[in-house]
């Protein structure tokens, strides 16, 4: 059980080729980009919070290079449509647009094997657990997840969005969402024990 | 503590409580999270998603990713400056002009401080005066306060009387012509410095008829032609010639602008 919790693991950050950083900043674009974001025409704050969206991507995709070229040509193609006066009225459009590039960008890469995962009940420890994760090493799990159980996980630990919210951005029924949380807790706590097993258990 | 007995409902909505205490503002998920906000299985899914964000908290964002929200430069309001506004070309335009505007009506108001009854008639005349030529006039050789009585013996024009300032110099034609408005003006050209004299109606009220009259004298300026003007018995005399107010000096003393 605990294998095919690693296997699923270990498919983390495959197929993410490496890009070189000189193609992903574009200074004057970055700075239009901020116009469009924050100027006086710009959506709500916590609508628009450009880092977690940044986070989002990266929990969606476990490689940080494929999360800022996402990242980054979906800033770009918003501030071409606001340059345009076509920005979409709806709310969350940046999150939901982020959220199809970066299914796109996985699609061709290597997905993992349709295991059983284990599901452990939630520990009382798991906070000591989670404790000892890397932020990539969560994002690396998270990611491998199939969707849209991977896109439900992400936008709820982001912490940024009410359950409506999500259920409108990832296109959910509550039943589903609450479903697919409570299947990912206990896959979570089954590879957590299998990490960091109790002393009695190893 | 177990969980106590929840609709399918509520669980759902217990699976979705929200990892910070302000996402509860939906009744039914207060509801729901009240009911079991004190059971063990809740407690370590609380404690378990908060230690979850706690790491995607924790997530770096790269230095290249921060260069697009970085709060340095953010336009709009952010950095107001007058140097900036004043570099906006919208405001440089409306900037140049309220200039433009607010110089012609000084302009205007200082002119008009000069404006006397019948300063638009002089100003016309300096426009005569600049134009005419001697063989125009009839060619008339004598002192110029004599002529007030060929004004009225020959053109029936009263009080048209040149005065003592002026009276002394001898002439060199004179003519009496009617003006756009019809009204009789004599004109005058002395020897003395070519200086032209013109005597006209002065001007009146558009209601009573009176005569508007004005103390001393009055300058105009028309192309580089000043008039000295002054009104005696309804009738305006002029002395014009090219230069400034100076050239009147010696034959008007004390005169107002």
């Amino acid at each position: 059980m605990r294998d095919a919790a690693s296997k699923r693991t270990m498919h983390r950050g495959f197929g993410c080729a490496a890009l070189p950083e000189s193609q992903l900043v574009d200074a004057a674009e970055a700075r239009r980009v901020r116009r469009v974001f924050f100027g006086t025409s710009g959506v709500p704050d916590r609508k628009q919070n450009l880092p977690q969206l940044y986070r989002f991507c990266f929990l969606l995709l476990g490689d940080s290079l494929k999360a800022q070229e996402v990242f980054q040509t979906t800033l770009r193609e918003a501030a071409l449509r606001a340059a345009q006066r076509e920005l979409p009225r709806e709310p969350f459009w940046l999150f939901r647009d982020a959220r199809w590039r970066c299914l796109e960008a996985t699609k061709t890469d290597l997905q993992p094997e349709s295991l059983a995962i284990d599901e452990h009940d939630v520990a009382s420890r798991a906070a000591s657990q989670i404790e000892r994760l890397e932020p990539a090493q969560l994002a690396i799990w998270i990611s491998g997840a199939p969707d849209p159980q991977r896109t439900a996980l992400a936008l709820f630990f982001l912490d940024e969005f009410d359950y409506r919210e999500i259920l409108e951005i990832a296109d959910l029924k509550l039943s589903e969402f609450s479903r697919l949380l409570a299947q990912g807790r206990r896959q979570l706590q089954a590879w957590l024990n299998a990490k960091f097993p109790e002393p009695g258990n190893l | 503590m177990k969980l106590p007995w929840l609709s399918r409902g509520q669980r759902a909505l217990l699976n979705c409580a929200p990892i910070s205490e302000n996402g509860l503002a939906d009744r039914s998920m207060r509801s729901a999270v009240s009911r079991a906000a004190s059971s063990s299985d809740f407690i370590n899914q609380q404690n378990f998603d908060r230690a979850i964000a706690e790491i995607v908290r924790l997530i770096p964002i790269p230095p290249e990713t921060a260069e697009w929200f970085s709060e340095k430069d953010l336009v709009v309001g952010s950095k107001w400056t007058w140097k900036r506004m004043a570099r906006n070309p919208a405001v440089l335009a409306i900037s140049i002009a309220v200039v433009v505007i607010a110089g012609v009506s000084v302009f205007q108001v200082l002119s008009r401080l000069n404006d006397f009854p019948g300063s638009a008639t002089a100003r016309k005349l300096l426009t005569v005066a600049a134009s005419t030529r001697p063989v125009m006039l009839d060619p008339v050789s004598t002192e110029a306060g004599t002529l007030s009585d060929l004004f009225f013996m020959k053109h029936g024009l009263e009080h048209y009387d040149v005065p003592a300032e002026f009276a002394d110099f001898r002439t060199i034609g004179c003519r009496v012509f009617e003006d756009e408005e019809s009204r009789r003006i004599a004109q005058i050209w002395l020897a003395e410095k070519r200086m032209q004299l013109f005597l006209f109606p002065a001007e009146r009220n558009a209601k009573t008829g009176a005569v508007l009259h004005f103390p001393g004298w009055r300058y105009v300026h028309q192309e580089g032609w000043v008039g000295a003007v002054t009104e005696r018995s309804g009738v305006c005399f002029m002395a014009a010639l090219r230069g400034n107010e100076k050239e009147f000096a010696p034959y008007i003393s004390g005169a107002k602008q």
